[in-house]
C-alpha cells in the first residue's frame, strides 16, 4: 500500500502492520483506491495541477482531430503549439469562424487557430494542405485512475491530506456515519481551499464582537 | 467505466451488495436518469460527427404494424409510402388514395418511388425528399455543412412557401429541416444532384476515423455535424456512459442519494442528504472546469473606433514589396 493509503487505514482505525478488512492486495484495498482515485481526479479538475501534452499530427485536408488520451484524460488546452510552424493557435469558436469566413471549412493553409469540441476533440482552420506538422497541446490532464500500490500518485503534496480526507469520508458513508463523512468531505474542501463549492458554505456569517475582555473572533453559523 | 463497474460502486455504499433492498433495474433507472439530469444541470454533450450521403438504412416497412419486425434495435428503418387512414392502405402515389375514393384520379407525382434512401440516386427524379438520419443521440445541430459549405436550418413550411418544387429540387443543399422530434430525421434542400459512393458503409462515422483510419471516409460530398447529444441510456452491463469518465463518479453520486431516498427499507435519509451534498459539490466542480476549457482564449478590450487587431498570420503586403 501507498504512503495515501496508510494514512487512510491509520485514520479509519485499521492495522496498517496487519489490516483485517482493507487487506493489502488489489481486492482489499479497491474501496480505499476508489475513493482516493475519485479525490485525485477531483482535484486535478479544480485545481488543474497535473499538466501533460497530447501530440497530433495534422493530415492533410483535415479540420477535425480526436485528441487521443491513453494515460490520462485530456481536460482542457492551456496552449496550442505547432511544431514546424514554431507559433502558438489562438482558441476560437464556431460562431468566430462563421464570423471570420462563412465557408471556413474551404481555407487552406497552415493552421492558425483551433476550438474545441466536447471533452476531446478539436478543429483546426485553415485546413492543412499537407501532413507535415504536429499539434502539441500544453494542457490539463486528469490522472488516470492508479491500480497498483507502485504505481505513480499525480498528485501535489499540499493536497495529500485532502485527498486523504475525502477517501476517509467515503469510508465513514460506506459504513452509514453520515455525519462523519460530512465532517471529513467538509475538512477536504477547506484542505483544497475550495469551501465555496460547499452549498451550505454561504449561509456561515463571519463577524467580530466586542466583549468586556476585548476583542474575540467568533463564527456564528446558521 | 460500464455500467458493471458503477454498480459495483454504487452497491459499496449502498451497503447492498447482494441487492436485498435495491434491484439492478431500480439503479440503472436512476442511473440513466440521473444522466439526463447531469445533462440538465451543465449542458449537452458536445461532438462531431460525419452523416453519409446516401443514408443508408435497416430495412423498411409500410405498416405501423410490421415497424416491431424490422432490426430498429440495429438501426434508423425507413417507412416509404403514404397511408391513406380512410382506406387503411399504403399508397405510393397520391392518385391511388384518389382512386381508393372512387374519384377520377388527376394528381400526378412529379417523381418515382423508392423503398430505400440510397435509390434516390438511382432513379431519375424522387416523388419525396430521402430522409437522412443525423447521429445517435442528436439533440441539436451546431454546425451542419454539406461538402464543407456550411448549410442552415429552415422548416418545410417555408421550403413550401419559397418552392413549388421543394419536394424534387435537385443541386447544392443550403437549407436542411426537420419534420418532426421523435427521430433524428433531417432532409436536405435542394437535394445532392451528386453523392461519392466509394465511402465506406459506417453509420455515425466519426472524423477522427477519417483522420487517422487506412479507409478514409471524407467530408467532401458528405454532411458534417457538430451537435449536442443526448446521454444515451444505458442498458447492457458492458454500456458506458457518454459523459468523460472523470465525471461519472457525480452521476453515481446522484444515484446513491435517491435510492437512500427512496421508501423504501433502506431509507436514510441522512445518507441521501450526504451524498446530495457531495452531487450538488460535484455539479459545482464541473462548472469549474467547463470554465476552465476556455483559458486559452485570448480575450482583448478595445475603445470604440480602435483599429481592429490583426490576428491573421498571413503577410499585409505582397512579399515582393517593398523591392530591395
Amino acid at each position: 500500500m501507498n504512503v495515501l493509503e496508510q494514512r487512510v487505514l491509520e485514520l479509519i482505525g485499521e492495522d496498517i502492520g496487519s489490516p483485517d478488512v482493507f487487506t493489502d492486495d488489489s481486492t482489499g484495498m479497491a474501496q480505499i483506491r476508489d475513493s482516493l482515485n475519485d479525490a485525485i481526479q477531483d482535484v486535478c479538475m479544480i485545481t488543474g495541477s497535473h499538466r501533460r501534452k497530447f501530440f497530433i499530427p495534422i493530415q492533410s485536408g483535415k479540420n477535425f482531430y480526436q485528441i487521443t488520451s491513453d494515460r490520462d484524460y485530456f481536460a482542457w488546452p492551456v496552449s496550442v503549439w505547432i511544431t514546424g510552424l514554431q507559433w502558438r493557435l489562438r482558441q476560437v469558436d464556431l460562431p468566430y469562424l462563421l464570423h471570420l469566413n462563412y465557408r471556413w471549412m474551404y481555407d487552406t493553409g497552415n493552421p492558425e487557430r483551433y476550438f474545441l469540441i466536447g471533452s476531446d476533440k478539436l478543429a483546426i482552420h485553415p485546413r492543412p494542405a499537407g501532413s507535415n506538422y504536429t499539434l502539441e497541446v500544453d494542457a490539463v490532464a486528469i490522472p488516470e485512475a492508479y491500480t497498483l500500490d507502485t504505481d505513480r500518485v499525480k498528485v501535489r503534496d499540499e493536497y495529500q491530506w485532502a485527498v486523504v480526507n475525502y477517501a476517509v469520508s467515503e469510508y465513514w458513508a460506506s459504513v452509514g456515519d453520515a455525519n462523519s463523512a460530512k465532517d471529513y468531505f467538509l475538512r477536504y474542501l477547506e484542505r483544497l481551499g475550495v469551501m465555496d463549492l460547499y452549498p451550505d458554505g454561504y449561509e456561515r456569517q463571519y463577524q467580530l464582537r466586542t466583549q468586556k475582555n476585548g476583542l474575540v473572533s467568533t463564527q456564528n453559523e446558521n | 467505466m460500464d455500467w458493471s463497474a458503477h454498480k459495483t460502486r454504487i452497491r459499496r455504499f449502498l451497503r447492498d451488495p447482494d441487492s436485498n433492498i435495491w434491484d439492478d433495474a431500480f439503479l440503472l433507472r436512476l442511473f440513466n436518469d440521473e444522466q439526463n439530469d447531469l445533462q440538465t444541470q451543465i449542458g449537452h454533450i458536445e461532438d462531431v460527427r460525419v452523416v453519409m450521403i446516401p443514408p443508408k438504412m435497416q430495412s423498411c416497412y409500410f405498416f405501423d404494424w410490421e415497424w416491431p419486425y424490422n432490426d430498429s434495435d440495429d438501426g434508423e428503418v425507413f417507412q416509404p409510402g403514404n397511408y391513406d387512414d380512410s382506406n387503411q392502405y399504403v399508397c405510393l402515389n397520391i392518385w391511388e388514395i384518389e382512386h381508393l375514393a372512387s374519384l377520377t384520379p388527376t394528381s400526378s407525382s412529379l417523381g418515382e418511388f423508392y423503398t430505400q434512401p440510397w435509390e434516390v440516386w438511382y432513379i431519375d427524379l424522387p416523388a419525396e425528399p430521402p430522409p437522412v438520419p443525423f447521429p445517435v443521440g442528436f439533440f441539436r445541430a451546431k454546425f451542419v455543412a454539406w461538402d464543407r459549405k456550411p448549410i442552415e436550418p429552415t422548416t418545410r413550411r417555408e421550403m413550401q412557401n419559397r418552392d413549388r418544387t421543394w419536394k424534387t429540387r435537385q443541386g447544392d443543399p443550403y437549407f436542411y429541416y426537420r419534420d418532426e422530434q421523435i427521430s433524428n430525421r433531417h432532409y436536405l434542400y435542394p437535394l445532392p444532384s451528386s453523392i461519392s459512393w466509394t465511402d465506406q458503409d459506417n453509420e455515425d462515422a466519426d472524423p477522427d476515423e477519417a483522420a487517422y483510419a487506412s479507409t478514409s471516409l471524407d467530408v467532401d460530398d458528405n454532411l458534417i455535424v457538430v451537435f449536442d447529444k443526448n446521454a444515451t441510456d444505458l442498458s447492457a452491463d458492458t454500456d458506458s456512459s457518454a459523459f468523460a469518465t472523470f465525471l461519472h463518479k457525480y452521476i453515481e453520486y446522484g444515484v446513491i442519494s435517491r435510492a437512500y431516498g427512496a421508501n423504501t427499507d433502506g431509507r436514510i435519509r441522512s445518507l441521501a442528504d450526504y451524498w446530495e451534498l457531495r452531487k450538488q459539490t460535484g455539479l459545482k466542480a464541473i462548472r469549474i472546469y467547463q470554465s476552465n476549457r476556455r483559458v486559452d482564449r485570448d480575450y482583448q478590450l478595445v475603445i470604440r473606433g480602435a483599429r481592429p487587431i490583426r490576428s491573421s498570420r498571413h503577410p499585409r503586403l505582397p512579399s515582393t514589396y517593398p523591392s530591395i
